[in-house]
């Protein structure tokens, strides 16, 4: 008897044409390609589909193609016509001048160099201290990720391993139980296809990295906070570099596998469907932007609201993917489990102190149990968040792990992005 | 394909059933009718004691189901205490099919005929009529299984748990909100005060989850919502997908791909309740509590309306019990919204739920009912037929049903002849219809006398249409054709070609009506049933209409044509009314536009039919027009989206109606009537409302007049606001 009116009609949805070049983590916005690390990867994004760039990077501070881009003959016509002969600066006394010499391994200097440079700094500083294992000797095969702590010790090197993940594939079951009256993750996919019409249009918004839609909750520009950017797509290629193998070590089958009838109404992505990447990504930016912004100086910034909003973000996000028939709710679990344990082992490593390492045990995950943050996460009054490993059988603590904390490009990108929001 | 005639058992031999019930237990293919265990849900109106306390002995014995809140009554039979429903008022029963069967067979057998009641027991069943892709079963929480059965029988065991009684003072003025509607948010601040939610009690009938309080689905108190909202707390805000989820009105690992409405951003429920009753928690009100009822998604998604008068009965009958616990004593007025319409029915207020309705505001002092108008002056699905047709068309009137194809619902038409005490019932015929398949084939004919064999036309072995004469007695007494038609598609998967169900061709149906002995006085009356989505709800259903190469749609300078023009068209859009809003005590609202004031486009018009014995018709149209539009081009009025803090905008004659249901509270509270007659006073002593009589919309589309009430929540417009003159 009523007709409803959208406010936002599906125009908003025209920027499709968009998907073609989503690359995200490298495709052809990613890492060593062209405008990917030199391009405002996500933030470019804000006002619609464009910058799904992907986790490229914020290069877009000092991303401005080299020398106003005058080429080389004019240098060289140039330079014949003003360098003279060949003489070197020296004192009054015949002794030649030159500049002090940098110190080694000197972290002032990232400031100066090119953010490319930064990025693969930082990278090296986070992807080469960890190590990956498959253990197929126990009843079910688990994957792990480690930190490995390491140094030079009168000229050997020696390592020390900490635990980050671990990861027990569910059983088959769970997914599509043999008993067709029985419900399971595929029956809650089937069931959230009556959401779609609803959320269609952000489901193609958020194709791409969160940051926009985390920028609508805090005050992140390039030109505003360009450390906190650039701090964030750290944690977002940490998160993917880790994701992704273990994607590939556990190569859950997604939905679409399962039925003729899920009929994504996006592409289902080219990896594994557990842990899901949406909800990693979305969940890691979350919190190391909590993390961040509760060394505000702004009261608003260290309320429990704030980091409630940005969870239900997070959700959301990671929702949505079940929506569009790409994820299975038990992916998004996994995921948010993996996000917040990279979140706090990325914020250690940049500041020392001790991360909770996790297991997720698959085998413990009931079939239908459906993806709800507040079961997830516990939230205090005081705006402390931590996975609710009581209440979900499928998180196991692996108990805490101290890391040291030492200088490093991570650390001092860390710094100055805490000295935004001061 | 072909044309054929074939008795028909049920309408035959069962007096007072309704008129599809061949269709729906033979042709239709639904659920009901392949499997006897399956129950439907029916209405049943008894008009003396005996066949009553027959029924309540048929409870006792399993054959139907009545939930104990009905069995008001107690007799003892063979020393056995016996409970039955009070005469006089309709109920709702749940039966198998092999109930129906027992009374069609029992036509014979007087004994058995007496010994069931059938004499004077007037059924007006309904079925399910099932969509035909992915749900061939029925809906989950009308399961057969025995636990549920028990909740519904009166057999000594099991009988619905009761409530207790508020012992609440409540404040002078306090008048109770009752909304019946799809996808209710509960949990939206806009239903809370300073103390928590303003919703007494709420039923979802449909949930899953039976609550021992009510006879299927879910209900919840007041203190049940507020213990969810407290435990989907997250550090101090209600987090309310969490909230819905645990209610059970949002999960999505519930068995069955339901429709969740309150999932949604927007929802139906959402916005009328809002406009009936929403309140910001910060203006702490405590004088307007609220019942509120959701019916089941499958109800809500036929749009045909063929299953809603039983739950409609259901949830009234529960909001009056609530009622009275919330204050034994002295009962509060109580307004109750249903902003729910179909096309057909006699449009005399005899049908069962118009006569239902009728008499619960006649029996409860300062209770009241608004209902919509309905939004179908433009769809092309009534028309109507007299003397002067038959002479300019040399006696043979033909109607073109025009059957969408992609319909992957049911199609009814009706043919509603008046009310005539020298055809009570027909003795002879004053019309004989026939009927042309799209192909050219036509159909014996058909008569008004009763016992003739009903038209039916095959593919393929199976029936796909069939088309019937009943005579509908009780208060009606009219006769009545009901043409019933197969999908035209389905959306199915087949495993062999045995799976393979028929489908109707879709084209135009000629209907052909013959004269035989119309008077000038007769008026027949036709009607083609609602077939479209409900908002949210998967598009299966496509609109039939009539197709008549007379009906005007532009003018000749192509703009669309709104009202009636003096064509020969037998399509009007004109009676068009909402087919439960004809009855005399309820409140029937049309829509206007806030800016122009103007009757909307799309609001239905009357008139109604004199009902039987009657010279005059009880009412000419809707009572009034309130804003359902900002204005031609601003479409639609904001109210909440079903999240707390949201708003949406929503259309239509559904969201005219609350906002008189929130005036009415006002006006009962005040110790005012508030009836029909009282608002009609209001907005006709407020008419012209420029000064200028020539923009009054006619009576028989604009009730009394109009009634611009500014916004309950806002004043801003997406208009400039030079149009004042707002109260």
């Amino acid at each position: 008897m009523s007709k409803l009116l959208p406010t936002s009609y599906s125009g908003g949805i025209g920027g499709i044409g968009g998907i073609g070049g989503i690359g995200g983590i490298g495709g052809i916005g990613g890492i060593g390609g062209i405008g990917g690390i030199g391009g405002i990867g996500g933030i470019g994004g804000i006002g619609g589909i464009g910058g799904i760039g992907g986790i490229g990077g914020i290069g877009g501070i000092g991303g401005i193609g080299g020398i106003g881009g005058i080429g080389p003959f004019s240098l060289i016509t140039n330079r014949d016509g003003i360098a003279g002969p060949w003489a070197q600066p020296t004192d009054g006394a015949g002794n030649t001048l030159r500049p002090t010499a940098n110190s080694i391994d000197d972290l002032a200097l990232i400031e100066f160099w090119d953010p490319a440079v930064r990025t693969s700094l930082v990278d090296f500083e986070l992807h080469t201290n960890l190590a990956f294992f498959v253990d197929t000797d126990g009843a079910t095969p688990a994957v792990s990720a480690w930190h490995v702590d390491s140094s030079l010790n009168g000229g050997t090197p020696t390592a020390s391993y900490n635990e980050l993940v671990q990861f027990t594939r569910p059983s088959d079951d769970i997914f599509q139980d043999p008993s067709e009256d029985e419900l399971d993750q595929l029956d809650i996919v089937a069931n959230y296809i009556d959401l779609r019409p609803d959320r269609a249009e952000e489901i193609v918004s958020q194709l791409g990295v969160p940051i926009p839609f985390l920028a609508t909750i805090d005050f992140l520009r390039p030109d505003r906070t360009p450390w906190t950017l650039e701090l964030l797509a750290a944690a977002l290629r940490l998160a993917h570099f880790v994701e992704m193998r273990i994607k590939h070590a556990l190569a859950v089958k997604r939905p679409i596998e399962y039925s003729p009838q899920i009929q994504p109404i996006i592409t289902t992505p080219g990896h594994g469907s557990l842990p899901s990447g949406h909800a990693t990504e979305a969940f890691v930016c979350a919190l190391v932007l909590k993390a961040l912004l509760d060394k505000s100086s702004n009261p608003v910034h260290t309320h429990a609201l704030h980091s409630n909003q940005l969870l239900k973000q997070a959700a959301r996000i990671a929702i949505n993917r079940t929506v569009a028939g790409v994820h299975f709710p038990v992916d998004s679990v996994a995921g948010a489990m993996l996000g917040s344990t990279l979140a706090s082992y990325f914020v250690i490593r940049c500041a020392g102190g001790a991360y909770d390492a996790m297991h997720f045990d698959g085998s413990n995950y009931a079939p239908d149990l459906d993806f709800l943050w507040t079961q997830v996460f516990n939230v205090t009054p005081n705006n402390d968040i931590s996975l609710d490993v009581a209440n979900n059988n499928h998180f196991v603590s692996l108990g805490p792990q101290a890391v040291q904390g030492k200088e490093s490009p991570l650390s001092w990108l860390w710094e100055k992005a805490v000295s935004e929001w001061e | 394909m072909s044309w054929d005639t074939e008795q028909s058992n049920f309408t035959t031999n069962i007096v007072g059933i309704d008129p599809r019930a061949d269709w729906l237990l033979t042709d239709s293919q639904s659920d009901f009718a392949k499997n006897e265990d399956f129950l439907i849900p029916f209405i049943v109106q008894i008009k003396d004691d005996l066949p009553s306390q027959v029924v309540g002995e048929l409870v006792q014995a399993d054959q139907i189901y009545v939930s104990s809140w009905y069995l008001t009554q107690e007799t003892e039979i063979q020393n056995k205490a016996v409970r039955y429903p009070k005469p006089g008022t309709p109920f709702v029963a749940y039966a198998g099919r092999r109930f129906f069967e027992l009374l069609a067979n029992a036509k014979d057998d007087k004994s058995a005929l007496i010994s069931l009641g059938v004499d004077s027991l007037r059924v007006a069943a309904k079925s399910i009529d099932l969509r035909t892709p992915l749900l061939t079963a029925q809906p989950a929480w009308l399961s057969t299984d025995n636990s549920r059965r028990a909740l519904r029988t009166n057999a000594g065991i099991n009988q619905l748990e009761t409530l207790d009684s508020q012992s609440t003072s409540w404040p002078r003025g306090t008048v109770i909100m009752a909304v019946i509607d799809d996808g209710i948010p509960i949990a939206n601040t806009q239903f809370q005060n300073s103390a928590g939610t303003r919703i007494e009690y709420f039923w979802r009938q449909d949930g899953p989850t039976p609550s021992s309080t009510v006879p299927n689905g879910t209900e919840l108190t007041k203190q049940d919502i507020n213990n969810l909202l407290l435990s989907s707390e997250v550090a101090g805000v209600v987090d309310e997908d969490t909230f819905y989820a645990q209610a059970g009105l949002a999960s999505y690992n519930e068995p069955g791909a339901a429709h969740k409405s309150v999932a949604w951003r927007a929802s139906h429920g959402a916005h009328v309740m809002d406009i009936a009753t929403g309140f910001a928690k910060e203006q702490d009100v405590k004088n307007r509590p609220i019942i509120a009822v959701q019916l089941p998604a499958n109800v809500v998604e036929n749009t045909s309306g063929s299953e809603l008068d039983q739950h409609a009965i259901d949830a009234i009958d529960y909001i009056l019990q609530r009622a009275e616990l919330m204050s034994p004593n002295e009962p509060l007025p109580l307004v109750i919204n249903l902003s729910f319409g179909q096309y057909s029915g006699p449009h005399d207020g005899t049908s069962a739920l118009e006569l239902y309705l009728d008499s619960i505001v006649n029996s409860r002092d300062n209770t009241r009912i608004v209902l919509p108008a309905g939004n179908n002056r433009q769809a092309r699905c009534h028309s109507v037929i007299t003397k002067s047709d038959f002479t300019q068309q040399q006696g043979e009137v033909t109607l073109n049903w025009r059957v969408q194809p992609d319909d992957k619902t049911h199609s009814y038409m009706h043919i509603w002849m008046p009310a005539d005490t020298n055809f009570n019932p027909p003795a002879s015929d004053r019309i004989k219809i026939s009927v042309v398949a799209p192909n050219g084939e036509q159909s014996a004919e058909l008569g008004e006398v009763l016992n003739q064999n009903d038209l039916v036309y095959s593919v393929g072995g199976q029936t796909v249409c069939r088309v019937g004469n009943t005579f509908v007695d009780g208060d009606t007494n009219r006769s009545l054709f009901t043409l019933s038609m197969m999908p035209t598609a389905r959306n199915y998967n087949i495993s062999s070609m045995a799976d393979v169900k028929p489908t109707a061709p879709a084209g135009v149906w000629k209907v052909v009506i013959k004269d035989i002995n119309v008077t000038e006085t007769t008026e027949i009356n036709c009607w083609v049933e609602r077939d479209d989505t409900a908002y949210g709800y998967q598009s299966q259903g496509r609109q039939s209409y009539f197709d008549d190469p007379d009906y005007q749609r532009y003018d000749d300078y192509t703009a669309p044509v709104e009202v009636d023009t003096g064509t020969d068209s037998t399509t009007k859009r004109s009676g068009t009314l909402n087919g439960i809003a004809t009855g005399d005590k309820v409140i029937v609202v049309g829509g206007m536009y806030r800016k122009e004031k103007s009757l909307t486009n799309y609001s239905a018009c009357g008139p109604a039919s004199a009902r039987f014995g009657s010279a005059v018709a009880t009412r000419e149209g809707p009572d009034l027009l309130t804003v359902s539009d900002d204005s031609k081009v601003h479409a639609g009025i904001p109210g909440a989206g079903t999240r707390s803090g949201s708003v949406m905008y929503f259309s239509g004659t559904s969201v005219a109606a609350p906002r008189v249901a929130r005036e009415v509270a006002d006006l009962l509270a005040a110790g005012a009537e508030a009836d029909r007659n009282h608002l009609s006073a209001i907005v006709s002593a407020q008419e012209p409302l420029d000064g200028d009589p020539a923009t009054t919309p006619a009576k028989q589309c604009g009730g009394s007049g109009r009634w611009a009430l500014d916004h309950p929540h806002t004043r801003l417009h997406r208009f400039d606001s030079d149009s004042v003159g707002i109260t």
